[in-house]
């Protein structure tokens, strides 16, 4: 079973729009949505976990309405964006509160506290009240009651935001760690680098439409319109453009500076069959070959540039 | 059962330590403050006036200006209050029904401030009769336990009447505090105490009927024309047949409104 199915899904907030006509579905693992600020992901968000009603079309979650329904919110861990908290409770109580009115109870909840709280590491931290916490002690903490209940589905709107570079890659491990035990995860973030560090399936938004779904690769390939660019890393970058330019496959080549070269190329497996050779021939250093403009920035620059 | 108890267990608490609640502490408190000033600084009174003394500050005080508007503000910020922290996020979106969510918390606040008007009016009366020589007796003499027990059942009756209507007023309004405050003034102390029969379509007459019915020692006090009452109620109805109507439909439009309305604040999606 999908996910989330989303049939025709519109949502308008009076005369600005949140969500245009979307028909998709997610699968189960873990799926990245991305987009700028206001393109329609807590909007999205909003929908799934049944706080916002669809203006035309519909959703389902678990293949019911999730709108006023505790089968499926009991199913789903939601972790808001903001501050959202009583600021007088502990970390603990505030957990605590959040797994019983999840139907936990005796000793299961204190385990299940104890539990989430250690895999959030705010063990230290959890009997002082949230009001003392730092932005990303209450990233951690809200993520925490979001998972207390083992859900099947954990939501979680721009959980990055407010977190120092190692609270990030502590958290982009949790949540590879829960996708590891089966738990599906719906992430949200406008910073692209996060999210592509945690999964390769993305949904790009934009203006309250999907613009692309898949993997960053898939997508990428299927924009046959934009040639990809390939940097090299050389000691002799001349040379090896002199080499280059013969090729057929090759449409365009610049040299960055004396060490880098981009190739354009509409055939990149072409390119990478031909460059051992090349570089071989030349007896030249190589220092990188990357796809510049595979990665998630990139992409999302190509299509929001198409769409607008 | 036990997501509900612990949602009223949080309702309870927040409730508790709220900065609000120490202003209704304040008001709570008055009828005690002023019944000591007058017993310290005020001449003996007539055995009557003896009556009008406990049943003033309790009567006007607490259930006419106190509780109404304790509830009032406990009303409007029943939901309200959490959609603004948008904490509502998190009641929300557990194992409870939405209007099971907005009931748990109704009872919980409504208990909260029925334990501490009760507790204000125990103080009143504590502070209106130790010391005090009993009363003449007679049919209609003033009893002061029988009027306190028949404050004891008006006031939490009150609590959740006014906490029902203003519940809903939150819900349907978006300007509910000045527009309760409108209504608490014009109507319901200003209608509410005018010698009309229009009087009877507010909270407290209907109030005021229920502790006659309760305390029939003081009827002589508050009892309208037999014609006037006979009018809009049929025989053997009472206050609190009007209250507990008033309390059924109020929450009625308020779980429906809950059950229907997206209550998560909208963010800042892109113009068409």
């Amino acid at each position: 079973m999908k996910l989330l199915q989303l049939n025709n899904l519109s949502k308008w907030y009076g005369e600005v729009i949140g969500l245009n006509d979307v028909t998709a579905s997610v699968s189960a693992g873990v799926t990245g949505l991305v987009g700028p600020n206001g393109a329609g992901k807590s909007t999205l968000m909003g929908l799934a976990v049944g706080q916002l009603r669809p203006s035309k079309g519909s959703i389902r979650v678990f293949g019911e309405n999730p709108w006023n329904n505790p089968r499926v919110l009991g199913r789903v861990g939601f972790c808001p964006e903001g501050d959202p908290f009583w600021p007088n409770l502990t970390g603990h109580r505030f957990v605590s509160t959040l797994a019983a009115m999840s139907g936990l109870g005796g000793s299961n909840r204190g385990e299940a506290v104890l539990r989430a709280i250690d895999r959030v590491d705010m063990r230290e931290h959890m009997n002082r009240p949230i009001r003392t916490y730092s932005k990303g002690m209450r990233q951690r903490i809200k993520i925490a009651q979001a998972l207390v209940h083992e859900p099947d589905l954990l939501v979680l709107d721009e959980p990055f935001t407010g977190t120092d570079p190692v609270g990030r890659h502590e958290l982009s491990q949790l949540l590879r760690s829960l996708a590891g035990y089966g738990v599906s995860i719906l992430v949200s973030s406008h910073v692209l680098h996060e999210v592509e560090a945690l999964t390769k399936q993305i949904i790009l938004i934009d203006h309250g439409r999907f613009i692309a779904e898949g993997s960053v690769q898939d997508v990428r390939r299927r924009m046959h319109n934009r040639p990809h660019t390939i940097r090299v890393r050389v000691d002799h970058p001349r040379a090896l453009a002199i080499r280059l330019a013969g090729v057929n496959e090759v449409g365009g080549l610049r040299i960055l500076d004396d060490q880098t070269i981009v190739v354009e190329t509409r055939t990149p497996e072409a390119i990478y069959d031909r460059l051992p050779d090349l570089i071989l021939n030349n007896h030249d250093i190589v220092y990188e070959v990357a796809a510049t403009d595979e990665t998630l920035e990139a992409l999302f620059g190509y299509l929001v540039d198409r769409s607008a | 059962m036990r997501p509900m108890l612990a949602l009223f267990r949080l309702t309870v608490r927040q409730t508790l330590v709220q900065r609000q609640i120490w202003f209704g502490v304040l008001l709570l408190v008055s009828p005690a403050a002023i019944t000591i000033l007058i017993r310290y600084f005020g001449s003996p009174p007539s055995a009557e006036a003896q009556w009008e003394r406990y049943h003033g500050p309790a009567q006007v005080l607490l259930i006419d200006i106190g509780i109404p508007l304790l509830c009032m503000l406990n009303g409007i910020a029943l939901i309200a209050s959490e959609t603004e922290s948008r904490t509502i996020i998190y009641l929300l979106t557990r194992r409870m029904r939405r209007a099971t969510v907005l009931l748990v918390r109704f009872v919980a606040v409504a208990l909260v401030l029925a334990v501490l008007s009760e507790l204000s009016m125990i103080a009143h009366h504590l502070c209106a009769t130790v010391g005090v020589p009993p009363p003449a007796t007679g049919s209609l003499a003033w009893r002061p336990n029988d009027a306190l027990v028949g404050y004891l059942v008006v006031i939490p009756v009150a609590v959740v009447t006014f906490l029902a209507v203003f519940t809903a007023v939150g819900l349907i309004l978006t300007r509910a505090l000045s527009i309760s405050i409108i209504y608490l003034i014009f109507f319901e102390m200003g209608l509410g105490n005018a010698p009309i029969t229009g009087r009877v379509y507010t909270i407290t007459h209907q109030l005021r009927l229920l502790s006659v019915d309760l305390m029939p020692n003081v009827k002589r006090f508050f009892q309208l024309p037999p014609a006037v009452r006979e009018a809009v109620f049929p025989a053997g109805a009472t206050g609190l047949f009007a209250l507990t109507a008033v309390v059924v439909i109020s929450l009625l439009i308020a779980g429906i409104l809950i059950s229907v309305r997206e209550l998560l604040p909208a963010k800042t999606p892109a113009p068409v």
